[in-house]
């Protein structure tokens, strides 16, 4: 066959993959599937077909005091409760290192919803206040990252209320008032 | 000025801004399926001797652990009681089922925080001549509305809740003192407060102001004396003991929120530090704090002298 004929065939197929190629990586920017070596983790062992979403989660730095706010994978989801359900399901997963987790072990989500005005509940169950270690200084922690994490990743969200096992709660270890819902702004001194 | 809703216990702090008088609120629900609850407030004529006024009965001090000495700086004893501090609530945190934070050797927040506070309440009642209430003086369990209600219904002039404070972290060590954060409903409570002013005639004849609040807002008055008596007390604190990474701090405590009163919290350390929980525990530290709360509220007096002359 004669090379120059083939030249320009050899070129544009060349050409369609690598615009193949470019197009799916920006696919998958847009969905992100876990990527096998990520430098941002996932907060649970996701199946690797499931799209994701990058979330900041928060985590008590090492020396106990303040937050972290960390970057990490959650499967994607179907609006702004879905979505929510997902990102608290990441806090509530282990820590990374070398980050402290502020939620007690053993604490499930039992329900998130939203509602018109932008309040969220966050329904957790007992293990939240029964396994609580205690000290203004965990709980405060513990209530500024459940905040935390629903408002700095939901944009619709302008307060937050922690309820467990479905009712309205006085407090998670006898410190910090949980029966109003908390503002945004309030509860982000804390970051680092 | 009070919100009919569905299911909700409605609770009332009530501030007497003419007299100090001895006042009763009394609340009378009619049938279970009534939608209205009643609320009688029954005046009394001012009493004309305050020293006179009954006082709730205040749990006895313990023989022991003995106040430390006094200072070079602090004054003799007083037998009067001193205009703008009439009467004090000492708040030993936790108590009960609930032991607070768990330390080293079985160590418990609770036992901790009555000693710190059996030791303060020797110290005001001798040197200041003040009357002290407290929360609680045994192992027993409190709910936090029920510390507001003792400390609001004994009059008091100030609030003190006393903790020991957990990290996760066991290297962290040092006091903290906390005074309440108003979120935008406690700040609208703190504006309206003085709008919030009832008129009531007297049985003598006459008449007296109340302000009435809403009792999970009761705090939101007084949040600018909570704050100054909050910096006094880190102040106080640091001359004596370590202080924490954040020595003040502002945060929605929850028994600060229905004082009626200039209230703080104080965590007199960490008992999830082995090293300071042995502190703790020890006679020396329990009165190196005793004795700066004990500065702390001494400075205090001043201040509500200094803003009530005004």
């Amino acid at each position: 066959m004669n090379i120059k004929r083939l030249l320009p065939i050899g070129v544009a197929v060349i050409a369609i993959g690598l615009a193949a190629w470019g197009a799916s990586r920006i696919l998958e920017r847009v969905v992100s599937p876990v990527p096998t070596q990520s430098s941002v983790p996932a907060a649970s062992a996701p199946a690797a077909s499931v799209p994701h979403i990058i979330a900041t989660l928060y985590y008590a730095t090492e020396d106990g005091q303040t937050l972290a706010a960390v970057k990490r994978e959650v499967p994607l989801a179907e609006g702004a409760r879905a979505q929510g359900r997902q990102i608290l399901e990441g806090q509530l997963a282990p820590a990374p290192e070398p980050y402290l987790s502020v939620i007690p072990p053993g604490t499930q989500l039992r329900a998130f919803y939203i509602t018109e005005r932008g309040d969220a509940f966050v329904d957790l169950s007992s293990e939240v206040s029964t396994a609580h270690p205690g000290g203004s200084t965990n709980e405060l922690l513990t209530v500024h990252a459940i905040v935390n994490v629903v408002t700095a990743n939901l944009a619709t969200v302008q307060r937050v209320q922690i309820l467990i096992d479905g009712k309205e709660a006085d407090t998670l270890a006898g410190h910090v008032d949980l029966r109003r819902p908390f503002a945004r702004q309030v509860l982000l001194a804390r970051n680092p | 000025m009070v919100e009919a809703v569905e299911g909700v216990a409605v609770v009332l702090a009530v501030s007497l801004t003419e007299s100090k008088a001895p006042f009763a609120l009394s609340a009378t629900a009619p049938a279970a399926d009534a939608t209205r609850v009643s609320i009688e407030v029954p005046v009394v004529p001012p009493a004309q001797d305050t020293a006179a006024t009954p006082q709730p009965a205040i749990p006895a001090a313990p023989a022991s652990p003995a106040p430390p000495a006094p200072s070079a700086e602090t004054p003799a004893p007083l037998e009067a009681r001193q205009p703008g501090l009439r009467a004090l609530v000492i708040d030993p945190g936790h108590g009960g089922d609930d032991a607070g934070v768990h330390g080293p050797a079985e160590a418990l927040e609770k036992q901790l925080t009555l000693e710190i506070a059996r030791r303060l309440k020797g110290l005001i009642e001798t040197r200041l001549g003040v009357r002290v209430v407290m929360t609680r003086d045994d192992d027993r369990a409190v709910t936090l509305d029920e510390r507001d209600s003792i400390a609001n219904n004994s009059k008091a002039d100030l609030f003190i809740s006393i903790h020991v404070n957990g990290s996760l972290a066991s290297k962290v060590a040092g006091a903290e003192v906390y005074s309440m954060q108003l979120d935008r409903e406690g700040e609208d409570a703190k504006r309206d407060a003085a709008a919030s002013e009832v008129v009531l005639p007297t049985v003598g004849g006459g008449s007296r102001t109340i302000n009435v609040i809403r009792w999970d807002l009761a705090q939101a008055p007084h949040v600018d004396a909570s704050a100054a008596f909050a910096s006094m007390l880190e102040e106080e604190l640091r001359k004596h003991v370590p202080m924490g990474p954040l020595p003040l701090q502002q945060e929605p405590m929850r028994v600060l929120a229905g004082a009626n009163m200039p209230a703080a919290l104080v965590e007199v350390g960490y008992l999830t530090n082995p090293a300071q929980a042995k502190e703790i525990q020890s006679d020396n530290f329990q009165n190196l704090v005793a004795q700066a709360l004990y500065d702390a509220v001494l400075r205090f007096r001043g201040y509500l002298e200094t803003v009530q002359a005004r």
